[in-house]
């Protein structure tokens, strides 16, 4: 036998191959065009509506700053679900995914990767898109409240992953990326939207149906949290002088992402667990 | 001699997703051994099994029953993949890459030091003939191409044993005597190759030792030279004549 | 060949279109000159998000301490924009009591996510209510018959961010849209009165509301009487500023049949009564 293997050692189950399988999926949110196309519409969009003048006054900016924010979040919920919808079942249509797994990655390596590259592509998009509109909002102000921008961007971050985790658990469960991505889409908006005020819905309900709402309310991750735009809207954080200083207690920042930090690793277990069961046939 | 890949009394069962349906039995009672240094063909009819069998050693599938081990370790381990290189038939590697990042990856996953990598990645490229051709993206490539990065990819660790699904599918036969060639250096390297093929007069050429499937069951295995003088015939025949196909004349 | 008879059909489907779109047009009593381009891209729909937009403006003036369609089923949550901007003196205290829309906490998830947005209520101040009106300006541009946005945004302009003329531009706009309409007539005459201190303008502004008023209520449409009772109260005020006495005593008369705190005015009617009964030196 060859003894050419002298480099290889003994398998670890650590992060190396999920750091590599990672290393993939940023390389191809940065060479794929839809990161792009979403920051320049951003930006676009943007500078279109601050353009428009109203009662001639140049001051107004907090419109500006809504919209900006609402379309950095759609982008970033494009860019999270699309890409990690197609992560597994491209790996499988092209079959790169056999002479990965025929090499030492464990399979919970594989989803761990994909998870980690999926997550830190988003960051790196948030970064782009955050950084415009600090500028856009610094242009317009005179100020940067970076506390309340940073725990913005980290909270908004967080739920990020939060998605591509149910995004990734969604493509080991349902055979279409296409199916996956929309159901997301929905279920993602949807905890958004009312996520918060099922428990108000709950109390409006009598008998076993609340209770099934309420059960809901508690087990749905409350994305919905991780949404501060009003803080940075309406400069709660002290931008300028006559304003509230008002950041996020760093206790419940701390809360806010360990339970995203749970929720996540139990949505990746999950998704672990599936695709474990999962026959590979070429 | 060493066993490189050691089958005993392999079993594969599909259980059929529809109601009703009784399960597949895809492999039935195989034993098998690979040894060391060789070059085994393993040859059978569509649907024989082969491709299960391949599953089954890169942990892909779990066997019903019996065991298979490569290099000893029980191949379920994800450790039993170490030494492996597995060249998959008719892959589409990542567009967005060109062949030395590919490669690069895949080394990474190994944990070959940075230096020794770029060392391999320059070897395994001559090797395959795409040296020119690895700073253009993969999606870039022709067929052929493609099949050499996979083969590449496949290398990319010095594995001792390399499983190769019918490496020379779909090739033209320029495509196809590149990949003969480099089966033929890497069995002068002292490489143990297994590999399925369609291509008889191929395997009839470079093999050593060859196994026959059939239905699920391995219905011949031996040296290809014993072969062809037990039946007195090419490999061709002698295939046709286990799989029971009678011509019509 | 077939790029000719490509061209040909390409040029069949124009000279179709030329004539059955007026029939189509007519089919669907649509004609080129109603709505613009918004209702003609939207439909109905821009009246929704015109009250969105209304109710946006509102969620500004809180700073983001607004309810949301959930909470605003409960009672209590009326939109407090148009009276906050007619009825600064209101009890502030009262007010927060009134809008506290999120009650106690229901359970920790709640109780936690109240820390994810604005929980404390207040009000915009100091100039920073300008970042209301591009919202008032968009629920008018998408309804038109949206009087309270012309007048929410008049009132912060006039009073707040010293833009008399964008105000009065404004309101005329919405008077184009809504001629009936004695709400902006009331707020425009009040920019005369109040920021050009033309009170002689003002008070025929506010005599046209009066007559407004009196003739959709003469209709049966029922308008507002606290609206009545405002114009009513502008036009004392203008015929005090002209000094016209006689007149001033009448429209207080007048005033005092609709008002609802009587003894304040019955004192001054009194007062300007005995002023015109003393002899003119």
């Amino acid at each position: 036998m060859s003894s050419s293997t002298s480099w290889v050692t003994s398998r670890n189950p650590d992060a190396n191959n999920i750091f590599a399988i990672a290393g993939v999926v940023v390389k191809e949110m940065y060479r794929r065009k839809d990161f792009y196309v979403l920051l320049v519409l951003i930006v676009l969009i943007t500078l279109m509506l601050g353009s428009v003048s109203f009662f001639d006054d140049d001051r107004i900016v907090r419109y500006l700053k809504d919209a900006c924010l609402l379309l950095i979040w759609l982008s970033s919920l494009v860019i999270a679900i699309t890409t990690a919808a197609r992560q597994i079942p491209a790996e499988r249509e092209s079959r790169t995914i056999y002479p990965l797994l025929a090499k030492p990655v464990g399979r919970g390596e594989f989803v761990a990767g994909k998870f980690l590259g999926c997550w830190v592509a988003c960051g790196i998009a948030l970064v782009g898109f955050y950084f415009f509109f600090g500028i856009m909002s610094a242009s317009r102000e005179h100020t940067l409240p970076f506390l309340v921008y940073f725990q913005a961007i980290w909270l908004h971050w967080m739920c990020l992953g939060i998605v591509v985790a149910l995004v990734l658990l969604g493509s080991v469960v349902f055979a279409a990326p296409s199916s996956n991505a929309t159901i997301c889409f929905i279920v993602v908006l949807g905890i958004m939207f009312a996520g918060g005020h099922l428990n108000t819905l709950a109390l409006q309900m009598r008998g076993f149906r609340g209770e099934v709402v309420y059960a809901l309310y508690y087990a749905i991750p409350h994305l919905e949290w991780y949404d501060v735009r009003d803080f940075i809207i309406h400069n709660w954080g002290g931008s300028g002088l006559r304003l509230v200083t008002h950041n996020i207690d760093w206790l419940v920042w701390v809360g806010a992402s360990i339970y995203a930090a749970l929720y996540t690793g139990m949505l990746l277990g999950c998704t672990w667990l599936v695709f474990q069961r999962r026959t590979m046939t070429l | 001699m060493n066993n490189v890949v050691e089958i005993h009394d392999l079993r594969v069962e599909y259980r059929s997703r529809e109601f009703g349906q009784r399960s597949k039995l895809a492999v039935d009672g195989l034993n098998l051994q690979v040894h060391s240094g060789e070059v085994f063909g393993f040859l059978g009819p569509n649907g024989a099994g082969k491709t299960t069998t391949m599953n089954v050693l890169l942990g892909f599938v779990n066997a019903t029953s019996g065991s298979a081990s490569i290099f000893g370790v029980d191949v379920r381990e994800p450790i039993a993949r170490q030494r492996i290189g597995y060249l998959p038939e008719l892959t589409y590697y990542y567009k967005f890459l060109n062949a030395q990042e590919l490669l690069r990856f895949y080394a990474r996953i190994f944990r070959i030091p940075r230096a020794e990598r770029d060392q391999r990645i320059d070897t395994v490229l001559k090797l395959v003939e795409l040296d020119g051709a690895r700073r253009r993206l993969i999606k870039t490539y022709s067929k052929g191409m493609q099949q050499r990065v996979g083969l590449a990819q496949a290398l990319i660790n010095n594995p001792d044993l390399l499983i190769l699904d019918e490496p020379t599918s779909g090739l033209d036969p320029v495509g196809r005597m590149k990949v003969r060639e480099i089966i033929q250096r890497l069995k002068e390297q002292g490489k143990t190759v297994f590999f399925s093929s369609h291509e008889l007069g191929e395997v009839e050429t470079v093999c050593d030792r060859v196994a026959i499937l059939h239905e699920g069951k391995l219905k011949v295995e031996g040296r290809v030279s014993d072969l062809l003088q037990q039946y007195q015939c090419n490999l061709e025949n002698v295939f046709l004549n286990i799989v029971g196909y009678k011509p019509q004349s | 060949m077939i790029k000719w008879v490509v061209i040909f059909l390409f040029v069949c489907c124009m000279a179709l279109a030329t004539v059955l779109d007026p029939e189509f047009r007519r089919l669907h009593n649509r004609d080129n000159s109603s709505g613009g381009a918004l209702a003609a891209l939207m439909g109905d729909s821009r009246l929704l998000f015109a009250h969105e937009f209304f109710a946006m403006a509102d969620a500004y003036f809180h700073s983001g301490f607004y309810p949301t369609i959930f909470d605003r089923q409960k009672p209590g949550t009326e939109s407090d924009l148009k009276e906050e901007s007619h009825d600064k003196s209101e009890d502030a205290k009262d007010h927060e009591e009134e809008t506290s829309f999120l009650g106690a906490p229901k359970d920790w998830i709640d109780r936690f996510g109240r820390h994810f947005y604005p929980t404390v209520h207040t009000h915009l101040h100091g100039g920073d209510e300008r970042e209301m009106l591009p919202w008032l300006q968009l629920s008018a541009d998408l309804d038109p018959q949206a009087i309270d946005a012309y007048v929410t945004a008049s009132y912060w302009l006039r009073t707040s961010l010293n833009k008399p003329g964008e105000a009065e531009h404004f309101l005329r706009q919405g008077q184009l849209a809504n001629p009936d309409s004695f709400e902006i007539q009331l707020e425009l005459g009040r920019i005369y009165l109040n920021n050009y201190s033309n009170a002689f303008v003002a008070r025929n502004i506010l005599l046209q509301a009066r007559q407004k008023w009196r003739k959709q209520d003469a209709a049966g449409a029922k308008p507002d009487p606290h609206t009545y009772e405002a114009i009513l109260g502008e036009i004392v005020r203008a015929d005090r500023a002209l000094g016209n006495l006689k007149q001033q005593l009448a429209d207080m008369e007048e005033l005092l049949k609709v008002a609802h705190i009587k003894e304040n005015l019955q004192r001054q009617i009194a007062e300007l009564k005995a002023k015109l009964a003393e002899p003119t030196p």
